[in-house]
């Protein structure tokens, strides 16, 4: 394939990334706000995505927003925030059509800069304060949300796992915030909070797609780069790396369900940037993160206790979970065979064909994020939030090149920390 | 083997019909590394009643039998294809829904081997009573994680409320009765009638060399040997074109009520062109009228009667079609009072011109941004051309479309008598 070359340019304001590709018929722009989770801001920054969804200055509601967007020739616009390791990140993209298909003359690409950077930076704000009306209609929103979070029992488990395992760490803090904040949010102190984020985040912009990138820099510089004087110096704090209790925890809980959910929580003692990283990814994709893994072949085929088994690694914290839907009698017994699949791990039970086709796996999965434009900026950012300089192509190979025993010395780094179960009650 | 290209979006698809009967599609798209295949039959949970292929009577197998048998196609007695995938490093899964089942891999190398393993998989069968019995346990489970599922269950019930006597109106994976009581006959007989390459697609797309993979797929089916193909008979029982109930509540442990109003679109009978007008007008003014900046939406948001929550999906088949709003709400009965009015109201709603074009652009917009996936592009094209229709004459036909038709499609679209509505109460 012809690889696209990641282009950084440091601007007064914000760092911008550019990747050039002829593959794509848009062209994708994101703006990534970053800063540390923190118990005291979090509800806020997750009540602003929907605030500036519902309008900036010039397009002051969301259907002017969605006007313009439709007279963009159809582009999208997506605002969210999520945890990223000890980080929370507020994402802003936008994907417009690449002019060859939509037979325009003049490209759309600046109009489209003019519009996010009016949606990212310039809400719309009276005397101090956001609308007071559209803040209460948020915070509903993310009320209701609070209220309805144990519906769903597969995050609901995820949820409790972490809150229970993460006692006192920063990734403890939810994403989504906390009801009890709602009260004392308005749309002053909230205002007040948005300036700060855009005076003090770290701001990361990429743009991927079919452009000339001295053209898209300049564009960058005339229509983006005058919101602030300056990008806040680099913060770095790693993870820090906890040890699981001597015992691990046993946390049982019940609800009105059918299928239990068993949840369970290893420390890794490993994060992105470690060198040993690519030996833990190894480890927990032959784990469970495919289907010729240990947990899909002996949890799921071997013994028929699950639809869903599989292990997901956080990289850029030092936890690796693994989830499980069982029949609520089944407990003791799956939980006895999840724990000798990474037993097997450690001692060395496994073929140098599983290690090879987990390492391929892992390599294809890479490669084929990179036919994405979205799949680009995930893993060009990853660099960003690890703080390493490791490229994607520096990661593949040092991934090739992980033997059988760097795999045990990995599988032997891992400790159960907590259990979590969700069951019925007839079952408990 | 024919080329077609679609200069409006830089795309050329290559067709054939091999002498088995398969329809083979390839989209090469350079710039990528990796390929993805899809093998699809015409066979879905709904195609329940129908004549085996060979025989003379018509038979009726239990529900769920099409998603029973997609697992079972992985399982080969000694050895399961799932982990054949992952021998080749790629990734592949499957699934079933009313109208079809397909299965499929993404790989970045070994393209050669990944496609003839699809297709050797898939028409090689291995049912055995012992390996149908433990696919039980696991199904049950699946079964089980979407009985917990509130989203889920407010769809079937309403799918049920929906359709009197069309099969469309049952769970696809069928009820724990059913799965019980399927036989590896059932499994056989339902095989030799869809399975035949007559009844299947198999469609290429991403990296490839067009010539050399055509090739390949002719040579692999021409060792094979397959029964003369005869054009299958299904029974599908006639079905009223209003709803079957008006008003349904059920209960279940919730936080919130959930509410769900369905419109049965139609359900008899139509033509290809005639379908696609349909989806492409009911779909645009759905969004136009409900979507997140919509007339409708604002309406039920400022009054507080949906929140984030709130969801529209339309689905239009051959035989049938529905469109689903729905969403968590504090007042069930005057979300439904309010989307029943509003719905009604279309009937002497006037669309302006400035309007509709608006509509048009983010239609083709969204299209583009779908056509960045190749997995979607491959997808897309299979379930048009199974239906008669050309995914990459979406565009024009978007196009072509004129304000009076859209004004006459939205003054005929709503009557009460197919409306319905199912409200889902938190258990006491």
């Amino acid at each position: 394939m012809t690889r696209t070359v990641e282009q950084t340019v440091e601007h007064d304001s914000l760092k911008a990334h550019l990747i050039p590709s002829k593959t794509f018929k848009t062209i994708m722009i994101e703006f990534k706000f970053k800063t540390l989770l923190d118990r005291n801001t979090i509800t806020k920054r997750a009540l602003l995505p929907f605030v500036l969804k519902k309008g900036s200055k010039n397009y002051p509601e969301d259907t002017r927003i969605q006007e313009k967007l439709d007279d963009l020739y159809g582009a999208s616009l997506n605002i969210g925030g999520q945890k990223s390791g000890d980080y929370h990140v507020v994402t802003v993209n936008m994907e417009i059509a690449n002019d060859k298909f939509i037979g325009q003359a003049s490209s759309i690409v600046s109009e489209a800069l003019a519009f996010l950077k009016d949606v990212a930076f310039n809400p719309n704000v009276t005397d101090g304060s956001f609308d007071q009306t559209v803040v209460n209609q948020v915070k509903n929103t993310l009320r209701k949300h609070y209220q309805s979070i144990k519906d769903d029992k597969m995050s609901y488990a995820n949820l409790r796992l972490i809150d229970e395992m993460c006692e006192g760490e920063t990734y403890q803090v939810h994403s989504h915030g906390y009801e009890e904040d709602l009260d004392a949010i308005d749309g002053k102190n909230l205002y007040s909070y948005f300036k700060s984020m855009i005076d003090n985040d770290i701001i990361d912009l990429f743009v991927v797609g079919d452009f000339d990138v001295n053209d898209m820099s300049q564009l960058i510089k005339n229509e983006l780069d005058s919101f602030r004087p300056t990008q806040p110096a680099p913060f770095e704090q790693g993870c820090v790396k906890r040890s699981a209790p001597s015992e691990p925890r046993e946390v049982i809980e019940t609800d009105d369900i059918q299928q239990a959910k068993l949840h369970i929580g290893y420390r890794t003692h490993t994060t992105f940037n470690d060198s040993d990283f690519p030996a833990m990814l190894v480890c927990h994709v032959m784990i469970g993160a495919h289907p010729g893994s240990k947990l899909f072949v002996n949890v799921r085929e071997k013994h028929s206790l699950a639809y869903y088994v599989a292990s997901q690694l956080d990289i850029l914290s030092d936890k690796l979970f693994v989830f499980s839907g069982i029949a609520p009698t089944d407990y003791e017994k799956a939980r006895d065979i999840i724990a000798l699949q990474v037993a097997a791990m450690k001692d060395g039970a496994f073929t140098k064909a599983e290690l090879e086709e987990s390492k391929s796996m892992i390599i294809s999965q890479y490669r084929s994020a990179m036919d994405q434009a979205g799949g680009l900026i995930d893993l060009e950012y990853q660099q960003v939030l690890g703080h390493t300089e490791r490229t994607i192509e520096d990661l593949m190979a040092q991934v090739k090149a992980v033997t059988s025993e760097d795999v045990i010395k990995s599988a032997n780094k891992l400790e159960e920390d907590t259990i979590y179960l969700l069951t019925s009650k007839e079952a408990n | 083997m024919q080329g077609t290209t679609y200069s409006n979006v830089d795309e050329t698809i290559y067709t054939e019909v091999l002498d088995n009967g398969l329809k083979v599609c390839l989209m090469p798209r350079e710039g990528l590394s990796k390929t993805y295949g899809i093998f699809t039959t015409a066979f879905g949970a709904t195609d329940m009643t129908f004549v085996p292929l060979g025989q003379s009577e018509k038979t009726t197998v239990p529900l769920g039998v099409a998603h029973f048998l997609e697992h079972k196609l992985f399982d080969k007695g000694d050895h399961d294809a799932f982990a054949d995938f992952s021998k080749l490093g790629s990734s592949a899964n499957a699934y079933t829904n009313s109208t079809q089942t397909a299965y499929l891999f993404s790989a970045t190398e070994k393209v050669k081997e990944n496609v003839e393993l699809l297709l050797d998989f898939v028409q090689d069968p291995y049912f055995s009573d012992e390996t149908v019995e433990k696919e039980k346990g696991i199904i049950t489970q699946e079964a089980q994680m979407y009985a917990d599922n509130p989203d889920q269950r407010l769809y079937m019930s309403t799918l049920e409320a929906m359709f009197q006597d069309h099969p469309v109106r049952y769970e696809v994976l069928g009820t724990l009765e059913s799965i019980n009581n399927i036989t590896k006959e059932d499994l056989y007989t339902c095989y030799h009638t869809f399975y035949h390459p007559s009844n299947m697609t198999l469609a290429i797309s991403g990296q490839m060399d067009v010539d050399e993979m055509m090739e390949l797929i002719r040579s692999n089916q021409a060792q094979k040997q397959f029964a003369p193909s005869e054009s299958i008979q299904r029974f599908v029982p006639e079905e009223a074109s209003d709803v079957f109930q008006q008003e349904k509540t059920v209960t279940m442990p919730v936080s919130t009520p959930k509410c769900m109003v369905g419109i049965k679109e139609y359900s008899a009978s139509i033509e290809p062109v005639e379908l696609q007008k349909r989806s492409l007008l009911t779909s645009m003014l759905l969004d136009f009228l409900f979507g997140s900046s919509g007339p409708f939406y604002k309406k039920l948001y400022d009054a507080g009667l949906i929140d984030y929550s709130f969801g529209v999906e339309t689905l239009c088949e051959l035989d049938y079609g529905y469109s689903l709003l729905s969403g968590n709400t504090e007042d069930p009965e005057g979300f439904a009072a309010t989307i029943k009015s509003l719905l009604l109201s279309t009937n002497e709603f006037k669309l302006d011109e400035v309007s509709f074009e608006r509509m048009k652009k983010r239609k083709i917009g969204r299209l583009l941004r779908g056509m960045n996936s190749i997995e979607n592009v491959a997808e897309n094209y299979t379930w048009y051309e199974n239906r008669g229709l050309d995914y990459f004459e979406l565009i024009p036909a978007i196009e072509a479309l004129t304000l009076e038709d859209a004004n006459a499609f939205l003054n005929n679209w709503i009557t009460e008598e197919r409306l319905t509505v199912v409200t889902m109460q938190p258990e006491k």
